[in-house]
């Protein structure tokens, strides 16, 4: 096992050989394994450039417009920072999970989850509530929605060993089904009763809308860093922690450990859920501002797997791939209005998450071109 | 005629480091070849070299008087070379016929499972070999097993046939079978390597005998010329004194652990894993436990450790009933356990050496504080396991994967001794280490015997466990056969005890 | 219920369930070889908007699913190259590959002029009998009033139920998928047989993607698959990766998404938004009904898990 492996792409028959070595690694630098993956971030836009060409647009105009939206005015990237708070949120989400090998692709319907139980919060509390007391009630409500959505995977899993990537899936579908019949489908509590056109949400108290702050700021944002900061450092410095990276690298280790599993791995996906489920506290606070199917579920949760996995699910390196995502995200709407599909957005995040998985062979293995003697028959 | 295989001058080198070194290798046709050395000494790589997984550095090999040199364990299989692993190339959840025919040109492309058996009934009659072929593999038992894997190896018209330490995994009974199969197939006129550091087998099975010492070549000699003795000594050398033996000067003290009429019953399985098993380890005691491996050693060591849950039965700790309690409490009652897969049990092999440390004391009022851990104190603790237990190859911020094998499990036994267990378990502690390594692990535990410390030691090396235990056990079939101080028997009878003659 | 509501609603739910029954069955095959291909999602949406592209442009829907078959196993490419070269995390990537395959779809969608998803396709597919067959009671509407790509699916069905247990390359697939390594020793060529099976999977997938273009809902729309890729992926689980069995759970399928179908016809209202959490919620609760139950998997043992030939 120490001597490190060597996988010889070796021939069936005798006549030719592929003179190139691939060895494992035995460990990678943190900075190798950044490089890869900036390497994979730049080639992910270089392919969407060719789609765009395809396509008959001038890939650079593309690129320079897009560049200009989320970063070329105080409003652009105010509009940037605010969907990067969700992204970092779900970002930790899928990190924390994926730490520990759990691959749950949840955190699309706990963020829903969080959203419905976030909107109730501001509609029930907000009115009676001052601003800082109502946000804290929807962050908190958002949490406990969330996670109690994580553990309708979770306990499964733990008890039953149920495949959390069958049942998280499932439970997204329900729960944006759910969140449809809230406003579309009944005339419910989240549902403005006063609207008799198209079904909406009702809007949720002013106390627990969130301004931004100096123009780009929201408590939306400080909360969503606050949080990556806590979860670094529960990584690190925690006894909670601590399990999850043993349990995450070797079950068996952990055992051995005296590691409850079963524990484990329902707290690891209640705090999952409760990050997913503040960042759709957090969107309906900030962004939508009432209980609106059609603008939250955007596939926020599924983004927040592609950011988990470029920051190499490091909880500080979310942070700043969030806000390159946030930014892809914030300026789909508008790319329409100069003849661009917005769609190409999800072909480049698309292209972002396959070459970043990809690329981690390169961090895992190292491949060199080798002379070796053909074999003679 | 011209001998099966030749090999001139044949060396490999890993990573600039010899491991095989010039070596001149022939084996006849009609004859059971053994190979016999120490862990590491290169009999193993130069199997490899043989069955095409590795290349040779240096040298040249014949076979049958052509020049050879597979790029693949493939190209030596159509060469006619086949080697059976220790891990069969069984698939498991498949039949014995389907895993006999597998890959086979002549199977039709449609086919069912009756025309697959026929056929796989006929090849078994061709050599003489039988299991039923519509068995599942993972119904068989481990000899069935690799009388299965040596059929397929027939079967794909393999006529140098080489077995990696084929008894490893068998039951003394098992073995005396799977030799009778080989001398039949020597008697076919097949070539047979037999890889094995067992003198006993060497002189048992095999005609002519070969042996490597850290990567040369010692001896090739006939085996009616030459001893027991003669060959342990070619084998390892002249420089290790034989086995320490009992060391009367200390004495043992109170029952720490106390395990009654202990089973564990799961329902997968026909017989109990583990069926009424007592015994009892003392401060200041070792306790072997001898066996062929799959005898229950594994689970006696889990349900002692807490991996496990008994059945019925209880286990005591200083008078303590510790049958229900969790892993946790028993680490913190004393119970330093050093387990037989320490790859991927006993460390974490992805994270840094500070985290590898801290298993199984993360609880421990030492290294954390309520939920938080005391980073400085675990990494100070680190260092000065690493200074006293000379653990070498340690990079900061890289895992530990990057250690070799002998300072791994050095990491272990450093950090479940330095808690001061009352108990220690201690499974296959010596395994894949080279001698000198595995003589200060010995040396450790005998320390620390002195110390008081109570230690259950389990190892499929027999010399090994009569050399420093002070109370031998024999397991067979989840069963204790047999409990007796070691100073009162010797290797045969131990031996006749795990094969399960009373 | 009445027969004729039983009988509409079975008729409906072989339709509704038809894309599953293909993408399934050609799951089962990625799977089997060891490879979970999660990328079903994507693939289906490729073959969908390529297929409706096609026909529209040609007025041939038997075009239009040739070109989706291809087009979808070219994009499941993707995977073979990740999966199995790359040895890839398979869930993360195949996470991508919905995402990926969702917005390719939908840029392509948003290509031409008039755009794609704003064009009608009148060349769907029709039944293959005459309308005067399918009154014939009980067997006209249910097994002779469907249209050439049910017959295909029930063909394709059966053949994968053949080739897996019933050729040599069926063994030779079962045994990369259970345990590469012995599979590889016995001579077989691993990541070939992998990355074939993953093409067919594709192929398969996108069948189904085209079904929905061409005849389910005879239009394109974004997202329109609308988790039936996800489904039949993990029907393939519930179903023990055995073709009859996925057709089963299929149609159950089916039947349980055309609910809505059936109640109206019974006169019954429920809100549509609740009956679309249906399915989900069923096979959610069957997957923890069924692990929690059952002990023994016959999951290929080396399911998701990349294999390299390593020495040592």
């Amino acid at each position: 096992m120490t001597a490190p492996a060597v996988d010889r792409a070796a021939p069936r028959s005798g006549r030719w050989h592929i003179p190139i070595t691939v060895e494992q690694r035995a460990a990678s630098r943190f900075l190798q394994q950044l490089g890869v993956n900036l390497v994979a971030l730049v080639l992910a836009f270089g392919l969407g450039a060719i789609l765009l060409l395809m396509a008959g647009d001038n890939p650079f105009d593309v690129y320079r417009e897009m560049f200009d939206r989320a970063f070329g005015s105080s409003r652009a990237l105010r509009e940037t920072l605010r969907s990067t708070t969700p992204l970092i949120l779900t970002g930790l989400a899928v990190t924390v999970c994926f730490r520990m090998g759990l691959w749950s692709i949840g955190a699309e319907g706990q963020l829903i989850a969080g959203s419905v139980a976030g909107a109730a919060a501001a509609l029930v509390l907000g009115p009676s509530l001052p601003a800082p007391l109502a946000v804290a009630a929807v962050v908190i409500a958002a949490a406990l929605g969330g996670a109690a959505w994580a553990t309708l995977a979770s306990v499964p899993r733990a008890l039953f060993g149920t495949d959390e990537v069958v049942t998280t899936l499932m439970l997204n579908f329900v729960a944006l089904g759910i969140m449809n019949y809230l406003i579309y489908g009944s005339v419910s509590y989240w549902r403005d009763r006063t609207n008799l056109g198209f079904p909406a949400g009702k809007v949720i108290p002013e106390s627990a809308q969130l301004d931004p702050y100096f123009g780009v700021f929201d408590a939306g944002l400080i909360i969503s860093l606050a949080l990556a900061l806590i979860v670094a450092l529960a990584l690190r410095r925690t006894v909670w922690g601590y399990q999850l990276r043993v349990a995450g690298d070797s079950r068996a280790a952990a055992s051995y450990a005296g590691i409850s599993a079963t524990r484990q791995i329902i707290s690891v996906f209640a705090v999952s859920g409760a990050l997913a489920g503040i960042a759709g506290g957090t969107f309906v606070m900030s962004i939508t501002f009432a209980l609106e199917p059609r603008a939250i579920a955007v596939n926020l949760g599924f983004v927040g797997i592609v950011v988990a996995a470029v920051a190499l699910l490091k909880p500080l390196l979310v942070v700043p791939i969030a806000f390159l995502m946030g930014a892809l995200l914030s300026i789909a709407p508008s790319l329409s209005i100069f003849g661009v599909s917005p769609a190409v957005v999800i072909v480049i995040q698309g292209i972002i998450l396959l070459c970043v998985a990809g690329a981690q062979f390169f961090i895992r293995y190292r491949v060199r071109i080798t002379r070796v003697e053909v074999g003679s028959r | 005629m011209e001998p099966a295989v030749r090999t001139r001058g044949l060396s490999k080198d890993f990573f600039g480091q010899s491991v095989l070194e010039d070596v001149d290798f022939d084996l006849r046709w009609g004859e059971i070849h053994a190979l016999l050395g120490e862990n590491g000494a290169g009999k193993s790589t130069l199997c490899s070299i043989l069955a095409g997984l590795y290349h040779p550095t240096r040298g040249e090999m014949m076979l049958a008087g052509a020049p050879y040199s597979p790029h693949s364990p493939h190209a030596a299989l159509e060469a006619g070379v086949g080697m059976v692993y220790q891990h069969f190339r069984l698939v498991e959840q498949m039949t014995v016929a389907e895993n006999i025919l597998l890959g086979n040109p002549d199977v039709p492309v449609r086919m069912t499972a009756s025309g697959l058996a026929d056929r796989a009934r006929e090849v078994m009659d061709r050599h003489g070999l039988w299991i039923e072929p519509t068995r599942y593999v993972a119904d068989l038992a481990v000899g069935e097993k690799q009388q299965a894997e040596i059929i397929r190896l027939l079967n794909r018209g393999v006529k140098v046939l080489i077995l990696d330490e084929p008894t490893a995994v068998l039951t003394p009974r098992e073995a005396e079978a799977l030799f009778a199969t080989l001398r039949n197939l020597a008697d076919q006129g097949q070539g047979v390597i037999l890889v094995t550091h067992k003198l006993r087998e060497v002189q048992q099975s095999a005609d002519t005998v070969t042996v490597l010492r850290s990567g040369k070549k010692v001896a090739h000699q006939g085996v009616e010329d030459t001893t027991t003795h003669d060959l342990a000594r070619l084998m390892i050398g002249d420089d290790l004194a034989p086995g320490s033996g009992v060391d009367a000067s200390h004495t043992t003290g109170d029952k720490l652990l106390e395990l009654h009429s202990v089973s564990v019953v799961s329902d997968a399985a026909t017989r109990p894993e583990l069926d009424d098993v007592s015994l009892t380890v003392r401060a200041g005691q070792i306790v072997g436990v001898a066996g062929v491996s799959g005898n229950g050693q594994r689970e006696l060591a889990e349900v002692i450790t807490g991996l496990r849950t008994t059945t019925s039965g209880t286990i005591r700790l200083r008078g303590e009933d510790i049958s229900s309690q969790t892993i946790g409490s028993r680490i913190n009652k004393g119970m330093g356990f050093v387990p037989e897969d320490r790859l991927t049990r006993g460390l974490v092999l992805g994270l840094e050496i500070e985290d590898n440390v801290l298993l199984r004391s993360q609880r421990d009022r030492e290294f954390s504080i309520g939920p938080f851990l005391r980073l400085s104190a675990i990494r100070q603790w680190a260092r000065r396991l690493i200074d006293r237990f000379d653990i070498r190859g340690v990079r900061k911020g890289l895992p530990i994967s990057v250690l070799s094998g002998g300072n791994l499990q050095r990491l272990i036994l450093a950090r479940e001794l330095s808690r001061q267990p009352a108990l220690l378990v201690a499974s296959e502690p010596t395994r894949g280490l080279d001698v000198g390594a595995a003589e200060a692990v010995r040396t450790t535990l005998k320390t620390e015997r002195g110390r008081g410390v109570g230690i259950l030691l389990f190892s499929g090396d027999l010399e090994e466990v009569l050399g420093i235990s002070d109370e031998v056990v024999v397991m067979y079939e989840g069963r204790i056969v047999a409990s007796r101080p070691a100073s009162e028997v010797d290797v045969a009878q131990v031996g006749r005890w795990m094969a399960g003659v009373t | 219920m009445n027969d004729w509501v039983l009988i509409q609603s079975l008729v409906v739910a072989v339709s509704t369930g038809t894309p599953v029954v293909l993408a399934g069955s050609g799951a089962i095959l990625t799977q089997r070889s060891g490879v979970l291909d999660l990328g079903v999602e994507g693939t289906m949406l490729i073959g969908a908007v390529t297929g409706f592209w096609v026909t529209t442009a040609t007025d041939s829907p038997f075009a239009g699913l040739v070109v989706a078959v291809l087009a979808a196993a070219v994009f499941s490419m993707i995977q073979g190259v990740l999966a199995v070269s790359l040895r890839a995390n398979q869930v993360v990537v195949g996470v991508a590959l919905v995402i990926f395959g969702s917005g390719l779809s939908s840029f392509i969608g948003s290509q031409g002029d008039p755009p794609l998803a704003r064009r009608f396709s009148g060349a769907i597919f029709t039944p293959v009998y005459p309308e005067s067959v399918h009154d014939w009671p009980a067997v006209g509407p249910l097994l002779l009033s469907h249209d050439p790509v049910v017959y295909m699916s029930w063909a394709f069905v059966a053949v994968v139920q053949w080739y897996v247990f019933r050729t040599r390359t069926g063994m030779h697939l079962r045994a990369v998928g259970h345990d590469p390594a012995s599979a590889d020793a016995a001579g077989l060529r691993v990541s070939g047989m992998r990355y074939l099976h993953v093409a067919l999977g594709g192929a398969a997938a996108g069948a189904g993607g085209g079904y929905l273009t061409l005849r389910l809902f005879s239009d394109w729309f974004d997202d329109m698959t609308a988790g039936m890729g996800w489904i039949a992926v993990i029907l393939v689980i519930l179903a023990s990766w055995r073709s009859l069995r996925l057709l089963v759970a299929a149609y159950a399928f089916g039947a349980i998404s055309s609910l809505g179908f059936t109640l109206q016809l019974l006169g019954w209202n429920i809100p549509t938004e609740l009956l679309a959490i249906l399915p989900f919620l069923v096979v959610y609760l069957v997957m923890v009904f069924v692990s929690a139950a059952e002990r023994r998997s016959q999951m290929p043992a080396a399911l998701a898990e990349p294999y390299f030939r390593e020495s040592r």
